[in-house]
């Protein structure tokens, strides 16, 4: 009795086409649609000037409203195509990885038939041949299965490329894009009119509630028309404003950077192209895991972007790490003299307080982000020592926590914790004093105050409190110590003090200032044995501060090194017991890349 | 010829608004033109490239159209303002004389 052997499977179809390639195409023309819905929008605005009137003016607004005549539909059109091919990537992608799994299954097939053939060769007449048949039996099965689904995968890819065609046929010129029922009307408009919606007046709650509810059409739509709103739009998801931003970005960055070659950038601009740069490079920067094997990349996440912010000094915040869903998130907020061009350097702050947490817990997932959100005073500025730009400040970093909570899945809160230096901690007090701050834990460094409401760690609203304010750091010492200090002109209570009721770590560094050093700057109090140099090393790599802030960042609370507070004994001045103590040189954990 | 008054402080405000809006249509236009279409399946790379066309076509006329306006109102504020400096200099050299 004879045995039939399935005939090979024929070679699986080739299947053409990059996703990663389509993406880039997608992305670019959702960045010209951007820029045209902003042509429309503007031109319309500017076609008339207050106080000129006329004719002139009446011909100048002849010329804009042709030159803006199809600019929406333009941007419709390309908008629908670039979700359109954002979608055929996706199922590209998909076709792709099952075309492999079909060519991994043929080859395989191919040789269990031929290894079947080679037993039925050697069989003897007399063998039982049951178990060969059935192995050929289950062949045949197999040959099914895999043929069927190469024919499935074809299918697919023909309706892959179906549905993108009829975008593209609906979309092929002015006429087709205004003759589909509904021909040049933005979605946008309307989602934008829903309750919630950005800028509506509701909470960052209500934001994300109002994505929630968005079709995912509706959702491209307010991201192609509207980015600068949906990329600063605390409760959105992070992702969403990481794209939103981008696109803001490159187009600030090419258009600007023209000008600029041109010499026709006007002087206003100078410092929006300044941001655009410092932000763009901050991206460049990359960040590797310090637990993960193999090592990968951490991805930065441009989670705000407004380089026009606060008269052009600029609003900007990075990620690392996605803060809607890791476990551990902190938001470091900056103190003075920081500006949207500082994001470039200051982002590695945020990158080693990452590193920090991650080698403190590396089963846990970390998020942070640098915070430049609110107009910090110039370090040289009286208003250095006025509460009033971290009260205002406050008000943003509350509204940015909220923003962060509601963005994350309903049931699956983070650990959250903002860390708050100089002038930031001051901003950050306000933020807890005034508005509560949502957070688990509220970290100090190099404090000079919380702000005069927060006469103890109790006034902040319930967070654990935490300082780590270096002895050897001027900053530090500004804060009032009973009849010392500066009392109704300094920034609050000293709350690196016993009685403060926080809990003070260390954060000493082996090369902190000599005892011999002053850093003398004009402020009364003993600045003996201090350096600025002191007031900027907290995020700095081997150092007991970031070593400690890694650890409460992760919910190692036990872990941290605690430090004896500053007192004020009756008979002398403020003493601080970290002033004797001898720092320790924590392990090296930043990973550095070739940069 | 009608009246075609123009207010200065407009002028020098609109110069600044289209020459920005110029500069983002020559760039956008620009990565429209440019966009690669290889990444399709060749199933359909074809249509693709073919709505990249005609919209490059189409935004590159919106360019234009932006950018003769900038042009014209640059250039009539360019021409203010050294209208004004020839008339600031006229005026200074009259004054000199009397001195």
């Amino acid at each position: 009795m004879s045995i039939t052997i399935p005939a090979d499977v024929p070679i699986v179809p080739w299947l053409s086409g990059s996703p990663e390639q389509v993406v880039a195409f997608a992305d670019d023309l959702l960045s010209v649609s951007v820029t045209l819905d902003d042509l429309d929008t503007t031109a319309n605005a500017n076609s008339t000037y207050d106080g000129w009137e006329g004719a002139a003016a009446a011909s100048y607004g002849t010329y804009v409203g042709a030159a803006a005549e199809n600019a929406q539909t333009s941007s419709l059109a390309l908008r629908a195509v670039a979700a359109a091919a954002d979608t055929y990537a996706t199922e590209l992608q998909r076709l792709l990885d099952e075309r492999e799994r079909l060519v991994d299954a043929r080859t395989t097939f191919n040789a269990d038939c031929d290894s079947l053939r080679a037993s039925v060769d050697a069989a003897a007449p007399e063998d039982d041949l049951s178990e060969l048949r059935a192995v050929a039996s289950e062949l045949a099965t197999r040959r099914t299965t895999i043929v069927d689904d190469i024919a499935t995968m074809e299918t697919d890819t023909t309706a892959n490329e179906d549905d993108l065609r009829s975008v593209l046929t609906a979309n092929a010129s002015v006429a087709a894009v205004l003759a589909a029922p509904g021909g040049g009307i933005d979605p946008a408009d309307a989602a934008m009119g829903l309750p919630g919606a950005p800028g509506s007046g509701g909470s960052a709650q209500d934001t994300a509630a109002w994505w929630a509810a968005l079709t995912p059409a509706q959702r491209y739509a307010v991201l192609a028309a509207h980015p600068e709103v949906i990329g600063s739009a605390d409760g959105l998801p992070a992702e969403v404003r990481d794209e939103a931003n981008r696109a803001l970005l490159t187009a600030d960055l090419e258009a600007l950077e023209l000008l600029d070659e041109q010499g026709r950038l006007p002087s206003d601009l100078r410092k929006t192209l300044e941001n655009a740069q410092a932000a763009h490079e901050a991206l460049g920067n990359v960040v590797v895991d310090p637990v993960s094997d193999p090592p990968v990349e951490v991805p930065p996440l441009l989670h705000l972007y407004d380089p026009n912010a606060f008269d052009g000094e600029g609003a900007v915040a990075i990620a690392y790490g996605n803060p809607d869903t890791a476990d551990n998130v902190s938001t470091i907020v900056p103190g003075t003299t920081v500006k949207g061009t500082s994001i470039a350097g200051d982002v590695r702050n945020a990158e080693n307080l990452y590193t920090s947490a991650r080698v403190s817990d590396p089963n846990a997932t970390t998020s942070t982000i640098l915070w430049i959100g609110y107009d910090s005073p110039e370090f040289t500025d009286l208003s250095v020592a006025s509460e009033s730009m971290a009260i205002a400040g406050g008000e943003r970093l509350a509204d940015y926590v909220d923003g962060l909570n509601a963005a994350r899945a309903e049931g699956d809160p983070a650990h959250m914790s903002v860390v708050g230096h100089s002038y930031g901690s001051t901003t950050v007090g306000r933020a807890a004093t005034d508005h509560g701050l949502a957070v688990d834990d509220i970290i100090a460094i190099g404090s000079p105050g919380l702000g005069d409401e927060a006469q103890n760690a109790g006034d902040l609203g319930g967070p654990e409190v935490w300082v780590g304010n270096a002895s050897r750091d001027p900053v530090a010492r500004l804060g009032d110590n009973g009849w010392v200090g500066l009392g109704a002109d300094g920034l609050g209570q000293d709350p690196a003090e016993q009685g403060f009721g926080a809990t003070r770590f260390e954060a000493e560094d082996v090369n902190r200032a000599d005892e011999s050093e002053s850093a003398d700057w004009g402020f009364t109090g003993n600045m003996d044995g201090t350096s600025f140099d002191d007031h900027s090393r907290y995020f700095n790599d081997g150092t007991e501060s970031l070593h400690n802030m890694g650890r409460i960042v992760a919910g190692d609370d036990g872990d941290v090194g605690v430090a004896e507070g500053t007192y004020d004994p009756w008979y002398s001045g403020p003493v601080d017991p970290e002033f004797d103590r001898d720092p320790q040189a924590q392990p090296s954990i930043v990973v550095e890349p070739d940069r | 010829m009608g009246d075609y008054t123009v207010d200065y402080a407009t002028l020098f405000e609109s110069a600044k608004f289209w020459r920005e809006e110029n500069a983002r249509l020559t760039t956008a236009s620009a990565r429209l033109t440019d966009a690669s279409t290889t990444g399709f399946g060749s199933g359909v790379s074809g249509d693709v490239a073919s709505f990249v066309s005609t919209w490059s076509t189409t935004v590159s006329s919106t360019a234009s159209a932006v950018d003769e306006i900038a042009q014209n109102v640059d250039d009539a504020h360019a021409a203010y303002l050294s209208a004004d400096f020839e008339a600031q200099l006229a005026f200074e050299a009259w004054l000199e004389d009397a001195s």
